[in-house]
């Protein structure tokens, strides 16, 4: 009766040759050899398998698939930032380094913890606190009011209080039998949608309120509730339609953005046109015209992708997501309290919505709202909460292991 | 150079999209395969309530180990849920069963039967810990621990 694990090396080796053959093709780009490119890649190659080997060696009971899939993810979003803007690429790098120790750190909170009992008060002040900081203090950058800055850097708040409203949220649904004693949590919701909807980033406000429903209808299957949240969302998003131009511009562009090709549709239609003249194959690495889509290395990087690397890479990279998302919520139904399987849920659908929500966006399915892409989009804030995020899943992973365990050698196993 | 270079791009797009490809089977493949041996081990596992170990009798069956269902009959036929193939252990010599949360030891008649070195006739209850002898041959009982309970 012993748990096998099984070797994932070849996942990681592939990981490896993809970025290292990547950025050896972009070292010859400019005609001559580059050697910044080519050192990049080595140095990223040679800290990927540290990374995972030590961590797989330090912990038994990592959650190694998840890890994986967020790595390769990174390895694509160097590989396409360095095509776009070299510089771009450096900085993500050094972020991705941060990221990791973030991950490590938020992955040991998570395993000692037990559901932060009474600190959850500080957090939910502290979240509401940053929110109605960014709506004061925040410099606009298109159209959304969410960026905060300190003397050279620059960070977004709200990027941090999904973290604190994924606690929040798992620790009401958890401890509270009834619905009328979680009042303080509804408080707390509304207050963060409304303060992000106040400073026009709308993207995270409905990243929140979609989570909110999705994880309140897991945690307490409460249909009417549910569905009585969700009229009132919609009624908030008809309302900030008829009052935001902001809104109603995106609406318009979304419904038909050849229309105002110019002004305000060139970005969705310089994304379209990069999608179709990508088709199937792809244009090649370094032979497509990613820089001419406004914001391309943040949230048009999937347009990106697809130009330079082609449709079937891109919708690899959706099936990527996916194989993270059923990761995460097999962790959640093996989670052994309530407040470990919210929280991981509550991560999983966050990331999951995240990313779709961008990716309908880029492709015209939805409206496009401006967040990023987890681990893929270039910036500091959401690549620390993905990986974040990330964090704490592999922190619950690690509680599940321990508990397997200990199950399994009652029975004389254990776990290979 | 240049044009080296759009050559080299250009076939190397199908190389990047094998890689892709690779990578994504591989991470579904190997965590399908993982998940289903951890489920196959769990499900067993979850079967058993606890188990028997020999701690004495002949040299070559101790340390063996034994899980525990709801019903386990013991002797030397080779029909019993527990085979002891020992000439002091009678054909049915015992039966173990659990009724509730706890689990007894029923005795067959005339097998010489002891819980924690005192001869029994009838049904007891047994306890996680507890010395149980049939014949020569001498094990220990080892139950689950209760479950690590929810927290609300």
């Amino acid at each position: 009766m012993i748990i096998k694990r099984f070797g994932a090396g070849i996942v990681l080796a592939f990981m490896i040759l993809f970025l290292l053959s990547g950025m050896l093709l972009l070292s010859f780009a400019g005609g001559a050899f580059n050697m910044e490119a080519a050192l990049l890649g080595v140095i990223f190659a040679v800290f990927l398998i540290v990374q995972y080997n030590v961590l797989k060696s330090i912990f038994k009971h990592l959650e190694r698939f998840a890890l994986l899939i967020a790595d390769f993810l990174c390895v694509i979003s160097i590989v396409i930032l360095y095509r776009i803007d070299p510089e771009t690429a450096q900085k993500q790098l050094i972020w991705i380094l941060i990221g990791n120790v973030c991950m490590i750190v938020a992955m040991l909170v998570i395993k000692r913890t037990h559901d932060f009992g009474k600190a959850n008060w500080f957090f939910m002040i502290l979240a509401v606190g940053m929110l109605g900081m960014t709506l004061l203090f925040a410099s606009r950058i298109g159209g959304a009011k969410n960026w905060i800055n300190i003397g050279p850097f620059s960070f977004q708040p709200s990027e941090f209080a999904k973290i604190l409203f994924l606690i929040v949220t798992a620790y009401f649904l958890s401890s509270r039998e009834r619905k009328r004693d979680m009042w303080p949590y509804f408080l707390f919701t509304i207050a963060c949608v409304g303060l992000l909807v106040l400073s026009r980033d709308l993207g995270a406000a409905l990243l929140f309120a979609g989570t909110f429903l999705i994880v309140f209808y897991v945690g307490t299957g409460s249909v009417g509730i549910t569905l009585g949240a969700t009229a009132a969302f919609a009624g908030g998003a008809l309302l900030s339609y008829k009052m935001f131009d902001h809104v109603r511009t995106r609406v318009e562009v979304w419904q038909d953005p050849w229309a105002t090709y110019n002004d305000k549709g060139y970005q969705i239609v310089q994304g379209l046109l990069a999608i179709a003249s990508g088709g199937l194959l792809g244009t090649g690495l370094g032979l497509g015209m990613p820089e001419v889509i406004p914001v391309g290395t943040s949230d048009y990087i999937f347009a990106a992708i697809a130009e330079e690397f082609g449709i079937i890479v891109a919708i690899g990279i959706i099936a990527l997501y996916l194989v993270f998302i059923i990761r995460g919520i097999l962790i959640a139904m093996d989670a052994r309290t309530k407040f470990d399987k919210l929280l991981v849920f509550g991560a999983t659908a966050m990331l999951s919505l995240q990313s779709f929500i961008i990716i309908g966006g880029v492709i015209k399915l939805i409206p496009l709202t401006g967040i990023t892409m987890p681990f893929v989009s270039s910036g500091g804030s959401s690549m620390l909460s993905a990986m974040m995020q990330l964090g704490i899943i592999e922190g619950v992973a690690l509680k599940n292991g321990e508990y397997e365990e200990a199950e399994l050698e009652e029975m004389g196993g254990g776990v290979a | 150079m240049g044009s080296a270079y759009e050559v080299a791009a250009y076939a190397l797009r199908y190389w990047f999209i094998a890689a892709v490809l690779v990578v994504l089977i591989a991470v579904i493949y190997i965590s399908y395969k993982e998940y289903q041996q951890k489920k196959f081990v769990m499900t067993e596992i979850s079967q058993f309530g606890g188990y028997m170990k020999i701690i004495g009798g002949p040299r070559e069956f101790v340390g063996d180990r034994f899980g525990l269902r709801e019903n386990n009959t013991i002797g030397s036929a080779p029909d019993c849920d527990i085979v002891l193939p020992d000439r002091t252990v009678k054909r049915n010599h015992a039966v173990i069963f659990q009724d509730g949360d706890d689990y007894y030891l029923q005795p067959g008649q005339k097998a010489p039967t002891k819980i924690n070195g005192r001869r029994a006739t009838t049904a007891h209850r047994l306890k996680t810990g507890d010395a149980v002898s049939f014949g020569d041959v001498e094990m220990r009982v080892y139950f689950k621990r209760t479950r690590i309970e929810n927290d609300h």
